[in-house]
């Protein structure tokens, strides 16, 4: 049987994936876009939004709590964590329908099923109507990533859960350990404290958040103290054992052995890319020595007309890396002159208070040869972040000595989510401290205080000391 | 397997090739990569390689024949099947995975992402231009130019091509693609031609007309052209014909800002030589001011193009296509020559006529210049009529 001819495959529909058929389509090329579980990928479904949705469900829960310092009585404020899985559901749901339009708008088709190679150019999609074989001219591979385990703990949907079950739990755990201190541990592990669980988190590396700087991650370890969340950090999980309804995680640590009681464990170590089941070897590639799928910075790997972006081929393992990826591999098999080129990929963690970080921290622009100049403002001075109760953090700009050229920018502190596109346009604009600093912000905001960090390093700040 | 190798495509702008030289003939094998003939291009000559090993079936083009890019050159039996089923390695590595962005956070480079996407898309290294915006930034305009300069290049300046320049080129480029031209040159004594012009200038009040040598040239020329007729025609391929005009219309070249520009003295051979001083003034000054009609540019049989105090030993001037003739007319200066055993100083001035091969020969083209300067020489007739008619 003749294999159907498409124009370009792309296996995955993921924020990699639908961004780069959606932007094929617009450039006149006819895409099938294949994912075998849902469209909009982990970030939509199981990721990015729902835990978004959550955290600042959770988060103004606790506001409500605490605003009687504002002089407003809640009395009896109350979580239904059902219904706000519903109402999280109904986002996802209004989101993947708005992608499916834009994928429809696009000319692109959309098949639900499972993409394997066959050879070079030919792929098998096996879904629920059937196998059908392609002769696809171009292949995109956006397959994104699935959550590690470590040994001693596999994945059972209960007692052992990933990301994924702990944004659909029903019932908000008495009791959870979680073992993994990186940003989605940290994000899930507040987000569960503030909806009333007791949570414990077991890192293994010498700080929670690895890779972060340790006056950021400081900011966040005093609000955990503060909201009665237990760490350890150089802690090592070994294994657990069944305990009545729940478990016991026995954690090593330099202070002894540790058994932790727990209703479940939320395992969040790291996640690995998605690429066995596609039978890659089919086309001669192979992954990396860490799993990725090598590319150049035209997201070509070394088959010519195979390209793969996202999680799949390495760090960092973000949403927005992946559109970014998306739209230049799209652009490259469009024919057209593209090619990956950024400044720095902002990074932001959704804790209590967020954090948010772009380009060179400190120690890295030291490490890189660079006399450092730092401007530093805390949201303690910040008229504004008084009046929404959130002072704890501070803005941080990272630049060269001798040029004033801007090097790094991190938030920790309210909206830091938000603020951090500034630094990021900084960067890719190759902005000088005076290009922040002589910019009128508006009064009374949080972003005044990119202002006032610049103007510090340059010691023209007016409400902070001059260092 | 039959396999087709085609002429690839080579170069930019390359759309065809000569076949220079085969290397293979039908019957032989080949191996991969095995060069199989020699294509030559207006750049270069280039060897083109079989993809595949097999046996030549059919070649394709004789040697000196010119192919288009696209067209077969061989066909090969090749021995293993043409489309690769085997799984192997694939053979070129390619650089720099995904992880190391090009920029980075403190790239040596100021652009804006903009402006490095205009970079790429012109395809011009960033490193290699001087930016001209604030901190050193390199600006749009920065890069627009660095990607008109040629490869190597410093600053430049740009001037547009168009409007009359642009007119002006493409015409001659057309006169000298359509005519094969050949220039002859030939000196004139007009010692007695001087003395009888300056003459006559002298005695003439000052309000009359200015008069230079040009209208007694144009009267030679027109006699000239009277005898030698192929000299005033014009070749017309599309019907095959050669037009000999029996008007004259003598164009004279005149030197504007915006370059040369052809004023038409019309039936000139009915003109006295004050008419013609008179018509020339008019029309040149006219046509230097940017008044000419256009009317006044159109329908010139022979063209004179007079280099004036430049000088100029000899020129070789470009037809004022469709007309197969024109004649250059340099310095007239004082000049040591020989007469009858004797230096003497004489008022020479040389004379550059370019002619269209097609219509006119060497032979006709000497001729008609001989009898030209024999008119020069011996200018009596014209001041002969001048004195009947002032």
């Amino acid at each position: 049987m003749t294999a159907r001819r498409v124009e370009v495959l792309v296996i995955g529909a993921g924020p990699g994936g639908y961004a780069a058929a959606i932007r094929l389509g617009r450039l006149g090329k006819k895409v099938t876009l294949v994912d075998k579980e849902f469209v909009g990928g982990v970030c939509l479904n199981a990721g990015c939004i729902p835990s978004k949705a959550l955290i600042t469900a959770a988060k103004t829960f606790e506001k409500m709590r605490q605003a009687g310092s504002m002089g407003i009585h809640a009395e009896s404020v109350s979580v239904d964590l059902e219904r706000m899985q519903e109402w999280k559901q109904g986002i996802v749901e209004r989101l993947s329908r708005g992608i499916r339009q834009l994928c429809k708008h696009a000319g692109v088709e959309l098949i639900l099923g499972h993409a394997s190679f066959a050879g070079e150019r030919k792929l098998k999609i096996a879904s629920r109507d059937g196998e059908e074989t392609l002769e696809a001219e171009n292949v995109l591979i956006a397959t994104g990533s699935r959550a590690g385990e470590i040994p001693g703990f596999s994945f059972d949907g209960k007692l052992i859960i990933s990301s994924t079950e702990a944004l659909e739990l029903k019932r908000v755990p008495s009791q959870m350990v979680v073992i993994g201190g990186g940003y989605i541990g940290m994000e899930l592990g507040m987000m569960y404290s503030k909806l009333g669980a007791r949570v414990t988190l077991v890192e293994m590396l010498d700080q929670l958040l690895p890779g972060f700087p340790e006056d950021i991650v400081q900011v966040i370890t005093r609000r955990l103290k503060k909201q009665g969340i237990d760490y350890h950090v150089s802690a090592r999980a070994r294994g657990w054992e069944k305990c009545g309804e729940g478990v016991r995680v026995q954690v090593e640590t330099p202070q002894g052995e540790l058994s932790l009681p727990a209703e479940l464990v939320l395992l969040t170590v790291g996640r690995r890319p998605n690429l066995q089941g596609l039978q890659l070897e089919k086309t001669g590639l192979a992954v990396d020595e860490r799993g990725f799928l090598p590319v150049n910075s035209r997201l070509q790997t070394q088959v010519p007309g195979i390209y793969a972006i996202g999680d799949a081929v390495g760090n960092p393992m973000l949403a927005h890396k992946s559109s970014k990826e998306a739209e230049v591999a799209a652009e490259v098999i469009a024919g057209k002159r593209s090619e990956l080129d950024y400044a720095a990929i902002p990074a932001v963690v959704f804790t209590d208070p967020e954090i948010a970080t772009v380009g060179l921290s400190e120690k890295e622009a030291a490490e890189r040869g660079f006399e450092v100049l730092i401007g530093r403002f805390p949201f303690a001075a910040s008229g504004r972040a008084m009046t929404t109760l959130e002072t704890e953090g501070f803005v941080k700009i990272v630049a060269d000595k001798s040029t004033r050229r801007v090097l790094g920018v991190h938030i920790v502190g309210p909206e830091a989510s938000d603020l951090i596109s500034e630094g990021a346009l900084a960067l890719e604009m190759g902005a000088h401290l005076e290009d922040i600093a002589h910019t009128i912000h508006p009064h009374p905001t949080l972003s005044e205080s990119l202002m006032e960090a610049a103007q510090q390093a340059l010691g023209e700040a007016v409400h902070v000391m001059n260092s | 397997m039959a396999f087709e190798l085609k002429l690839p495509d080579i170069g930019e702008g390359v759309v065809e090739g000569e076949i220079v030289r085969w290397l293979v003939k039908e019957g032989d094998r080949v191996e991969q990569d095995q060069p199989l003939v020699e294509i030559m291009t207006d750049k270069a000559t280039v060897e083109i390689p079989s993809q595949y090993g097999g046996k030549v079936i059919r070649c394709f083009g004789a040697e000196g024949e010119i192919v288009e890019v696209g067209s077969t050159l061989v066909v090969i039996e090749t021995d293993e099947p043409v489309e690769e089923e085997k799984i192997e390695p694939p053979a070129a590595p390619l650089p720099a995975p995904a992880e190391a962005p090009r920029q980075g956070p403190a790239a040596a480079v100021l652009a804006t992402p903009a402006v490095r996407k205009l970079a790429r898309e012109l395809g011009v290294n960033l490193p290699d231009i001087k930016g001209s915006g604030p901190a050193g930034r390199i600006t749009p305009e920065d890069v627009q130019r660095a990607a008109a300069a040629p490869a190597g290049g410093g600053a430049v300046e740009t001037i547009p091509y168009r409007g009359l320049r642009k007119k002006i080129g493409t015409h001659l480029a057309a006169a000298k693609r359509a005519a094969p031209h050949f220039t002859y040159v030939e000196e004139a004594d007009v010692t007695e031609l001087v003395r009888r012009r300056e003459e006559l200038a002298g005695s003439q009040p000052p309000t009359e007309v200015r008069l230079t040598y040009l209208p007694f040239i144009i009267k030679a020329v027109v006699e000239g052209l009277k005898k030698y007729p192929l000299l005033n025609a014009a070749l017309d391929e599309e019907k095959a014909v050669i037009e000999v005009r029996k008007y004259y219309n003598i164009g004279i070249a005149t030197a504007t800002p915006e370059g040369l520009i052809v004023p038409v003295i019309k039936e000139a051979d009915r003109k006295s030589i004050l008419e013609l001083a008179r018509e020339i003034n008019e029309l040149t000054s006219a046509t230097r001011e940017g008044r000419v009609k256009v009317e006044d540019l159109r329908g010139g049989t022979f063209t004179i193009t007079s280099l004036g105090p430049l000088g100029g030993l000899l020129a070789t001037p470009i037809l004022n296509y469709p007309e197969v003739a024109i004649l250059g007319v340099h310095k007239i200066s004082k000049r040591a020559v020989v007469r009858e055993g004797e230096i003497v100083v004489r008022d020479m001035v040389n004379l550059s006529l370019s002619l269209d091969h097609r219509v006119v020969d060497g032979v006709v083209g000497a001729e008609f210049l001989r009898h030209l300067i024999s008119l020069l020489e011996t200018p009596a007739p014209f001041f002969k009529e001048m004195g009947q008619k002032s």
